[in-house]
């Protein structure tokens, strides 16, 4: 398939990128966009590597062709919610903990764990369990765990 | 055009510091220009100086540069992939400069024959032997420099060596406080000092607490590189068309011409083990090399389905002559050394006779980075970029792919996504040097599908064991036998120093319980699978099969099963970590609680997992251990590399299984290779014996074989059935 410009909203800043139109958003932003900090893991949304918010709902952009997105949709990636809010709540109880050993998936880890805060401000332990399915083959559940419930803690200690 | 050798200057970049890519890098690798191929404690007088003068810092060996303004950049030889080592040893060596820990800089090594870690014979990562090896090397590497700093101080002031002291960084004389920038100039013309005292464990500032990872921060803010990160100006992508068969000999493929006439494509070349498809970025590279179809030849007696090679292993497993690697150390003092006539001898004598049969499948890694390395070839230089554990062997195929010197071939290290055994072998660096060397001055980044690396791993081949337990008439085992079968690692991949009569440490099979008499041994098996290092190797197996044994023996006589294992073992810090795990579990309304104990690595770890039955299906709720593992270099990152190995066992011992039909891996990606994820973890409490006076063990595999037979023990608790053939899920329902 040739090539076609896309003009993506990505981190808040419109970008153009030529790709072809099956291209996964996933290698449009890291071969194009040259954002590197999603990853690709598995390449058939299983893993949850490549996750990145769009308009922020959690997707897998390992399987979000480009010519399915609109440039009036906002996408986030790590680079981008870290550089929005260096003083996230995610980041910062991801810090605390130090969760990351390999750290190849907590970029997909930390969105997911953003946009499941916001759906559920305050969740329980079993919530978060059972709300998190990204891959970590380090093993790190039990620290991602305890940051986002940390997060959590956080968020509510800015709310108020 | 040709690249100039300073265009790559993200050598030894390890993360991006700001977005688009900085061009603050160049400091980062001016520090390591002068890097010289030297350990500071293999050097002749004055070496240290002649290195020094080359480079604009003060280098001193080969893990330590001091900068003018105080900088100190440690180093490391290791790899980093997840098992801390990279904070780890730098904090070892910190910990005896006095270093101050806050601005010390770490920096990855490439292939360097000076960094010798003495346990594993080169600079590979594996074998948990990091700390263990490379620990007490750094640790000397940092006193001696403290030595030569002070040295140079006191010389420098008149004064006595004693009149010196040391604080974060600075030599403090009276009150004048110097900084090593300023000393080490002249203390690198100081001869190295050869017996050095290590700090005592009561003096440790930085050993045994626990500390933030610099490389958090990367981590977490999506700026680490990692091997698929790297980015090099004119950079092409390559993606590889393989053939389905997992071995065998590739044929050329239908419509090559045409598919290098696409839009986009550099070139396709034939590469070790397939075709690489060189294009300007990787969905291009991809979409043209889904388009070939590529195969292997297997000779009809090579084409063996999973079936054939459980077979074969169970052929050389029950043969009455197949040759034997005979087990030749001791266990706590006891015989494990008898030979089959005299284990026989022992058995007849026992009250009763157990014999077990246990087996493991075939396993891939599934590192969540696919296998990924970037190669660029000048015609005079090949310079890579490579998350590897083995520097040297990348060397060694670089040079042998463009018959360049190894001199002439650069190695730089990123950060690994997983390795766990699997970036041990080279042969992704083997295929992006061959591709570099078609389009010499570009680099280029070959990345694998997923598919690929999970249908072209160096596997964990299938090991079964055959055991005869002599019981005497309380249900103690008096007498042990174990027979393991299985491919063996280090015939093929240290074919020419392997003694088939030597113990195979790639089938070792000793148990944690210095059993009263026994003999033990393991068979190699020839299969044409492509295997390799998988984290905790054989220990994953035998662990399972003596532990397994041990729940099931306890269960028969009645025994509880602490009470059982306590009466086996001798070492105290054995009864130590059972007495405590025993100590620490609730008690349980539903299902019940197996345990497993486990001494390798030069640790031992007991663990428990409590489970329930909901008709076929099996419920997790709950994970303990506790380890002593000696001196705990960050004990927070010990417990979590113990839990990350448990949930590394315990996905595979749960539904981790690769199947084959005729030479063709039939599974594909982390759904079917018993990658566990969330909703299959049950939380994992670990808890570790405070014995910093100890050695440290190796901690990154000693969580891994502990689980399965502590699992297969619940389950049997529970009600179901006994479990002696992984995967569980050919057996009953789970959840991963």
């Amino acid at each position: 398939m040739s090539k076609q410009s896309y003009t993506l909203t990505i981190n808040g800043h419109a970008q153009e990128l030529r790709a072809a139109p099956d291209t996964p958003l996933l290698w449009a932003l890291r071969d194009g966009a040259k954002l590197t900090g999603t990853k690709y893991g598995c390449g058939a949304g299983l893993c949850g590597a490549c996750t990145v918010l769009v308009d922020g709902t959690p997707a897998r952009s390992c399987t979000l062709p480009i010519e399915t997105l609109e440039a009036s949709q906002s996408i986030t990636t790590i680079e981008g919610l870290a550089e929005a809010d260096p003083d996230h709540p995610v980041l910062k109880a991801w810090s605390a903990v130090d969760v990351p050993q390999c750290g190849y998936c907590q970029s997909g880890q930390i969105l997911a764990a953003a946009a499941f805060l916001k759906d559920n401000p305050t969740p329980t332990k079993d919530e978060i369990w059972d709300a998190m399915a990204n891959i970590c083959r380090c093993g790190t559940y039990n620290e991602i765990a305890e940051a986002i419930a940390l997060a959590a803690d956080l968020a509510q200690g800015d709310a108020r | 055009g040709h690249l100039t050798r300073r265009a790559p200057v993200m050598a030894y970049l390890l993360w991006r510091e700001t977005r688009p890519m900085s061009t603050s890098l160049s400091r980062r690798s001016v520090l390591q220009s002068g890097a010289a191929a030297l350990t500071l404690f293999a050097c002749a007088d004055k070496t240290l100086a002649k290195a020094a003068a080359a480079s604009g810092s003060q280098s001193l060996g080969v893990y330590l540069s001091i900068d003018a303004d105080n900088t100190i950049t440690f180093t490391t030889p290791n790899a980093e992939m997840g098992q801390g080592t990279f904070d780890g040893l730098a904090r070892m060596m910190a910990e005896e400069l006095d270093a101050d820990w806050d601005t010390l800089k770490i920096a990855l090594s490439g292939a360097n024959r000076a960094m010798f870690n003495p346990k594993i014979y080169g600079q590979t990562t594996g074998n948990s032997l990091a700390v263990q090896g490379f620990g007490p090397v750094v640790r000397k590497a940092g006193a001696a420099a403290r030595q030569m700093l002070r040295q140079a101080a006191a010389a420098r002031y008149g004064v006595p060596l004693e009149r010196t002291q040391t604080d974060k960084g600075y030599v403090v004389i009276g009150d004048n406080r110097i900084a090593y920038g300023d000393l080490a100039e002249a203390a690198a013309q100081l001869d190295v000092p050869k017996d050095i005292a290590l700090k005592p464990v009561k003096d440790f500032t930085l050993i045994g607490k626990p500390f933030k990872r610099k490389e958090t921060e990367p981590k977490i803010t999506g700026e680490a590189v990692f091997g698929i990160d790297i980015d090099l100006p004119n950079m092409a992508i390559a993606a590889l068309a393989m053939p389905a068969q997992a071995w065998g000999t590739v044929k050329e493929p239908e419509g090559l011409e045409k598919a290098r006439a696409q839009d986009g494509v550099k070139a396709i070349t034939p590469v070790t083990g397939g075709y690489a498809v060189i294009a300007e970025d990787f969905w291009t590279a991809k979409t043209v090399a889904d388009s070939l179809t590529v195969e292997a030849d297997i000779a009809d007696d090579q084409a063996y389905s999973t079936e054939d090679m459980a077979a074969a292993v169970q052929s050389v497993l029950t043969s009455d002559d197949a040759e034997a690697a005979l087990y030749k150390g001791t266990k706590d003092g006891a015989d494990l050394n008898q030979s089959r006539a005299d284990i026989a001898q022992s058995m007849s004598k026992a009250a009763s006779v157990k014999e077990l049969a246990y087996s493991v499948p075939i396993l891939a890694h599934g590192a969540l980075e696919p296998l990924s390395a970037t190669a660029l070839y000048t015609g005079e230089r090949l310079e890579m970029w490579v998350p590897t554990q083995n520097p040297a062997a990348s060397v060694k195929t670089g040079a042998e792919v463009t018959g360049l010197d190894p001199k002439a071939v650069k190695v730089n290290r990123t950060f690994i996504g997983g390795g766990f055994g699997r970036k041990w072998n080279v042969d992704f660096v083997t295929q992006a040097a061959e591709a570099a060397k078609t389009l010499p001055g570009t680099p280029v980044k070959l990345i694998w599908t997923r598919e690929q690396d999970t249908q072209h791993d160096f596997y964990r081949p299938i090991i079964a064991g055959a055991l005869t337990f002599g019981l005497g008439s309380d249900g103690a085992v008096e007498a042990f036998s174990s027979t393991i079968a299985g491919q063996s690692l280090s015939r093929t991949w240290f074919a020419g120093r392997y003694n088939p009569k030597a113990p195979d440490t790639s089938l070792q099979n000793a148990p944690s319980y210095p059993f009263k008499s026994g003999h033990v041994e393991s068979r190699a098996v020839d299969l044409p699978l492509p295997m390799g290092w998988w984290r905790s190797v054989s220990h994953m197996p035998t662990v399972f099969f003596h532990d397994s044994a041990m729940g099931e023996l306890a269960a028969a006589a009645r025994k509880d099963p602490f009470a059982y294992r306590l009466a086996h073992v001798t070492d105290p810090r054995a009864k130590k970590v059972v007495t405590q795990l025993r100590e620490s579990l609730p008690a349980v309304a539903e299902g019940a609680i197996g345990i497993a104990y486990a001494d390798c690595y030069g640790g031992h770890l007991a663990a428990a997992i409590h489970v329930s039955l909901d008709g076929e299906m099996v419920k997790l709720h709950k994970i303990w251990a506790v380890a002593d593992v000696g001196m705990a270099v960050d004990p927070r990152n010990v417990k979590r590399q113990i839990a990350g190995g448990i949930y590394f066992g315990l996905g595979p011992a749960l539904d981790g299984k690769i199947t084959l039909e005729d030479g063709v891996v039939t599974r594909s990606n982390v759904h079917d290779i018993g990658a566990l994820t969330p909703v299959g973890a049950p939380p994992i409490e670990v808890a570790l014996i405070d014995n910093m006076e100890e050695a440290p063990a190796g901690v990154g595999e000693i969580g891994t074989p502990i689980i399965a037979p502590a699992l297969c023990n619940a389950i049997a608790a529970a009600g179901g059935p006994r479990i002696r053939h992984l995967p569980i899920s050919d057996t009953l329902s789970v959840q991963v």
